[in-house]
């Protein structure tokens, strides 16, 4: 997977916004689909994610020179999620939507336990991206804690009891 | 579905990549121009002069007339001999002496044209030589450029300094709109109106400049000490409406996009935006914010924002309804990107100029 390491100085010398646009366009699509997977709106991750591309060029200046820029910029942008989610107009907005439909016939229940797509809907924001970032990015879990600010252990917790309920709901087949 | 755990997690991959969906259709290139939008913008030609008179015009949206200090000599220079359209001899405060249509005369110096921005419409600037002569000074309209957003009116004879106003009025009486002025050439200065005039079906409006002298006093009191009225019958060009959504949601705050518009010398656009009040629109930074082709930020020439019901009528209600209204110099033709700011963050839109 590619990363990319932010140069000495990058943000002072000159040309430094050259610099983080280059950094900036190899992992915008990243950033975007992190921002989807925990906000399920394609416009509200671009939204997302423009917002966090201001944010971390205001801090350009302020990254370490030699560390990850993607791992810098992705965690941004998990903030700038939460951030949107904790509005009261977010909230409002999506206490508006409408539920999905319950299922009610045995073959629909069927399908749905073995749908793991489905499934991966009914899961919450942060286990969407926590999934993301382990399954789609291939990440480390002490990244992926830095990424979502939590520890190591904990990461490594919650992907263990999402898997495994994912599992479970796929092997317990149709519902009787 | 395999219930295997590698294969489960084959699987779980699967379907977590299947979930994403690829972001809409330049969404990099809008990206790069909101960065380069909140950049420091590198310094242009004649920026520095551009930013001192904005300031005038973001207090000026709702006035034509606008009081600018043009060149504070303090003492008027001695002028050339009235010119063709002019009554020499007339006395202080005397009205219009000028004919109402124009007379071709040699092309508008370029340093008028770079001071008023219209280098890009210079082909499209019309020429006049109506003059008109009060308090002993005589003042000539040499040209003007006139489109469905911008009118500019270039004037000859402006060395006495002080501070003067403008108002603009045609057939159908004042013509409201934000304002700004400044000098442009030796003895000349520039008087611009953000909107466009109200021609007749032939295209032409008649149009009247009315400009007035204004000296303060050891009081301070101020008291007008010359005016002089340019009439001119202008051709007005046409604006042409730009693809963009009717309205944009931002948090709270819905901008409704009542006009995006590009004239040959500037793109503007107007919005009501529900939600926002004057004071929260008002930047740093702007509400409106606006990127060229090739990223970088576009030349701001106006900007203002407003109530949009009589003072009288305000209520806690519509308080929260205001107008805005952005006007960028024209570059090359090419996708443009217009950022759209609210607190709760900024949408990009595209829009195809050309």
């Amino acid at each position: 997977m590619l990363d990319v390491m932010a140069g000495r100085g990058a943000a002072a010398a000159e040309g430094g916004q050259a610099t983080f646009e280059s950094l900036l366009v190899t992992c915008a699509r990243q950033a975007f689909d992190l921002a989807y997977a925990i906000l399920g709106d394609a416009q509200d991750a671009e939204d997302a994610v423009q917002e966090a591309a201001l944010k971390a060029w205001a801090k350009f200046g302020g990254l370490q020179p030699g560390s990850s820029f993607r791992a810098w910029f992705l965690t941004i942008v998990a903030n700038q999620c939460r951030s949107m989610r904790r509005t009261r107009w977010w909230r409002l907005r999506h206490a508006l939507e409408l539920p999905e439909v319950p299922l009610r016939g045995h073959e629909d229940r069927a399908v749905s336990r073995l749908d793991l797509v489905s499934l991966l809907r009914q899961l919450s924001p942060e286990q969407q991206g926590l999934l993301y970032l382990y399954f789609e990015l291939d990440l480390p879990h002490a990244e992926i804690g830095r990424i979502l600010q939590l520890r190591t252990g904990t990461v490594k917790t919650r992907l263990h009891r999402v898997v495994t309920r994912l599992r479970r709901s796929v092997e317990e087949g149709p519902a009787q | 579905m395999s219930h295997d755990p590698e294969r489960f997690d084959g699987d779980l991959r699967r379907a977590v990549r299947s979930r994403l969906q690829p972001p809409s259709p330049g969404f990099e290139d809008r990206l790069l121009a909101a960065v380069r939008l909140a950049a420091p913008a590198p310094p242009r030609p004649g920026r520095a002069r551009m930013a001192t008179f904005a300031a005038a015009a973001l207090a000026g949206l709702l006035a034509v007339t606008l009081v600018v200090a043009l060149l504070a000599s303090g003492h008027r220079l001695a002028l050339p001999p009235a010119v063709k359209g002019s009554v020499p001899g007339a006395a202080p405060m005397t009205r219009p002496t000028a004919p109402p249509t124009p007379t071709p005369t040699p092309a508008v110096p370029a340093e008028d044209l770079a001071a008023a921005h219209l280098e890009n419409v210079a082909g499209l600037v019309q020429p006049f030589a109506v003059t008109a002569v009060s308090g002993g000074q005589t003042v000539e309209l040499i040209g003007v450029y006139a489109d469905g957003a911008r009118t500019v009116f270039l004037v000859h004879g402006l060395s006495g300094g002080g501070a003067m106003t403008f108002s603009v009025t045609d057939q159908q009486g004042l013509v409201n709109a934000s304002s700004r002025s400044g000098p442009a050439g030796a003895d000349d200065g520039f008087f611009v109106l953000n909107t466009g005039l109200r021609p007749g079906p032939d295209g032409i409006d008649q149009v009247t400049l009315d400009l007035q002298a204004l000296s303060p006093h050891a009081s301070g009191a101020i008291s007008p000490t010359a005016r002089w009225t340019l009439q001119a019958a202008v051709r007005v060009g046409g604006a042409t409406a730009l693809a963009a959504p009717p309205q944009v949601v931002l948090g709270g705050w819905t901008w409704q996009l009542t006009t995006v518009q590009v004239t040959p010398n500037v793109i503007r656009v107007v919005a009501i935006v529900h939600g926002a009040t004057v004071d929260d629109v008002t930047g740093p930074p702007p509400p409106l914010a606006l990127a060229g082709p090739g990223g970088a930020p576009e030349l701001q020439l106006a900007e203002g924002a407003g109530i949009t019901v009589p003072k009288a009528q305000l209520n806690a209600t519509n308080i929260r309804t205001t107008e805005v209204d952005a006007t960028w110099l024209r570059g090359a033709d090419g996708t443009y990107h217009l950022a759209i700011r609210s607190p709760a963050g900024t949408r990009t839109i595209d829009l195809a100029v050309g």
